[in-house]
């Protein structure tokens, strides 16, 4: 009886610490907006002067050849199938809205909207950043909201899209499928003084360090669908269809058929941490490490938490001024119930571009695995796969840019024989896109 | 012919009192001359100045105005990178560019911090303090700019190798000159008698490597310069 009491107890106390933590996000965000909008009343307020927005528009044709898109319930990888073949899509509709509250000071909101699939319109990134004068050899930025932590290097485009191609590679896709930060970042860059006074050609060394929550299901979607290459980023409240497994469909407690990932299921705070050297238009190296840490036999909703952590490489090197090579490196793991589920990742790209005037080329290879290490009966969530991309674009200033991309995928799934289908699988895409910027 | 004659006379009594000549000050080190467009030369006379050029050449004869400086914020770079005012004068700082700027110093002369919104021109800053003021942009890292100010009514920027300085009365000064990549920016000091020469040279201790500012990265249309 008592110890019915003292559960209870403990069940109020942690929706409580959960109803706390969810508005914990908020009230950061109002208070500094609200301290920082009365100390600048006295110089007016003009907001067409603070607003200001940017985007694109992205209109696409592609011929596909492989298995249905997971985004339909299928097992291929791609965003697009052959279902899509042939037909004008519009394949994204980008927009991100700035507004000053003060000089350094600013709310940033990102949105993709993609009228071709299901879940429509995506806030990918809304955050509260402040980035204080610097002093010294110090400048800092804060980010306090929703927002990706800044450890693509491919993805540094604007809306958090690739510069150098449609699709992303396999560890950009995961991030844009299931890795979210919702909480605070602080990130301090050191100019190591040079023997020159002046600081362009100093190197910098970078840190970063954030605590968040709600991203506890992250794994679930690389566990249980996989590696993929596409340029689809989840958002606020983001409801991606899952297509159950036998294993996971006989557990006792079913994962919904959809995943969820930015969600908090067991309010322990998760934490990543980075460090990185680099110097402007030379290079950059960065490694971060992220821990969700998620209490694995947490599960709320219809949604698992999944413990995931991970190591991650990125840099960039410039051979020639217009001559780069890129690449990311991630390795980790994930769990669910105690070891019920229980995988490595491991995910690798190498890439070059080259830009010549108005145009660039850019060629990617990879390679992604997902080591099964559970028991679990009908639950194999073994792959492997490579995939290569090569893009082609030119620039017509002012706001176009138009593409033409070949991706090839092969990938080895062992859940592929659960639905009669071979765990090999081809998966070939020509993209030709127009993109409006604005 | 002499509708004039006080005129006349006031003219020749000032040039009893002081004898003004043109002088070409240009920058040489063991003979060869060095190149450092921008840098800033300045004379500081040892010896009491007749009021007529105590006034800024550049501001409005008789004006009670302070003159005033420019420096633009124009395609993501300051414009000019290097400049001098007289001290006393407003410095106006006006965004050209259809994007936000945040212009600070934290220079002893003058302490700042200044948000300049799209194509805005704040309130001129006025200058109260002479010395070197470094300027930089908190959005748009590599924007930096120099501002020399000096108490003097002689000063102006090397072009190419020299500067010229039109009418300056003879007698002692202080010859200062700075650049960034001169010195390691600090200002170089000499004397120099002013005796009517046409021509001084400035001996540098080094030769000069003078770097041309920054350049803003290339705006690209696809790339998140806040990445």
């Amino acid at each position: 009886m008592q110890e019915v009491e003292e559960q209870q107890n403990k069940n109020k106390a942690t929706t409580l610490t959960r109803k706390v933590l969810r508005h914990a996000i908020i009230f950061p965000v109002l208070l500094c907006s609200a301290n920082a909008f009365s100390k600048d009343s006295e110089n007016g307020f003009d907001l067409s002067q603070r607003i200001s927005s940017k985007g694109y528009v992205d209109l696409r044709l592609q011929h596909f050849e492989g298995n249905n898109s997971w985004l339909d319930s299928g097992t291929g990888h791609s965003r697009f199938d052959s279902s899509h073949n042939g037909r004008p899509l519009l394949a994204d509709f980008a927009a991100e809205i700035k507004m000053d509250i003060k000089a350094g000071s600013q709310i940033v909101t990102q949105i993709h909207a993609y009228p071709e699939q299901t879940s429509g319109v995506e806030v990918t990134e809304l955050y509260w950043q402040y980035r204080p004068l610097r002093t010294g050899k110090v400048r800092s930025r804060w980010r306090v909201g929703l927002f990706y932590p800044k450890l693509s290097i491919e993805n540094r485009g604007i809306l958090w899209s690739s510069v150098y191609g449609l699709n992303y590679s396999a560890i950009n896709s995961w991030l844009a499928e299931e890795l979210r930060t919702v909480g605070v970042e602080g990130h301090w860059r050191w100019s190591i003084a040079g023997p020159s006074a002046d600081s362009r050609h100093k190197l910098n060394a970078t840190i970063n360090v954030a605590i968040f929550g709600f991203n506890d299901p992250t794994g679930a979607i690389l566990s249980w669908k996989g590696w993929s290459n596409h340029d689809r980023q989840s958002g606020l409240g983001t409801s991606l269809p899952f297509y159950p497994l036998p294993g996971v469909a006989a557990a006792e407690n079913p994962q919904a058929k959809h995943y969820q990932p930015f969600r908090e299921i067991d309010d322990r705070p998760g934490f990543y941490a980075s460090f990185g050297l680099s110097r402007r238009q030379q290079f950059k190296a960065e490694i971060y490490y992220y821990d969700n840490q998620a209490e694995d036999t947490a599960f709320h909703d219809g949604q698992y938490a999944w413990r995931t952590r991970f190591i991650h490489l990125g840099g960039h090197y410039f051979l020639q001024p217009n001559v780069e090579l890129y690449g990311q490196y991630i390795k980790g793991d994930t769990s669910m119930g105690r070891g019920f589920v229980l995988n490595d990742f491991e995910s690798a790209f190498v890439g070059i571009s080259k830009r010549i005037g108005p145009h660039r080329i850019s060629a990617r290879f990879e390679r992604s695995t997902v080591k099964d290490l559970d028991n679990t009966p009908m639950d194999n969530n073994n792959e492997t796969g490579n995939s290569a991309n090569i893009n082609y674009s030119y620039y017509l200033a002012p706001h176009w840019k138009f593409s033409a991309e070949y991706q090839q995928r092969r990938s080895r799934q062992a859940r592929r024989h659960y639905r009669g289908e071979r765990a090999y699988a081809k998966e070939d895409q020509l993209s030709l896109s127009a993109r409006y910027y604005f | 012919m002499f509708r004039t004659p006080g005129l006349v006379l006031f003219v020749l009594c000032l040039s009893t009192v002081s004898r003004v000549a043109a002088l070409d000050i240009s920058l040489q080190h063991k003979g060869k001359a060095q190149h450092a467009p921008g840098a800033v030369v300045w004379l500081e006379a040892k010896f009491s100045l007749p009021d007529h050029s105590l006034r800024d050449n550049k501001s409005p004869a008789g004006s009670e105005q302070p003159p005033v400086k420019v420096i633009e914020q124009k395609n993501r770079q300051f414009d000019p990178y290097i400049s001098v005012a007289r001290l006393g004068s407003n410095i106006q700082f006006p965004n050209r560019d259809n994007t936000a700027h945040h212009v600070y110093s934290f220079s002893k002369p003058l302490s700042f911090e200044l948000p300049l919104y799209k194509k805005r021109t704040p309130a001129p800053i006025q200058v109260e303090n002479p010395g070197l003021i470094a300027l930089g942009c908190n959005i748009h890292d590599w924007m930096i700019a120099y501002l020399v100010v000096v108490d003097s009514p002689f000063y102006g920027q090397i072009e190419k190798d020299s500067v010229n300085f039109k009418e300056l009365p003879h007698g002692h000064y202080t010859l200062k000159l700075w650049h960034p990549d001169i010195n390691n920016g600090q200002a170089l000091t000499s004397d120099l008698d002013f005796q009517g020469q046409t021509k001084h040279n400035i001996a540098l201790p080094k030769e000069v490597n003078a770097r041309a500012q920054i350049a803003a990265p290339q705006e690209r249309l696809d790339e998140d310069e806040d990445y």
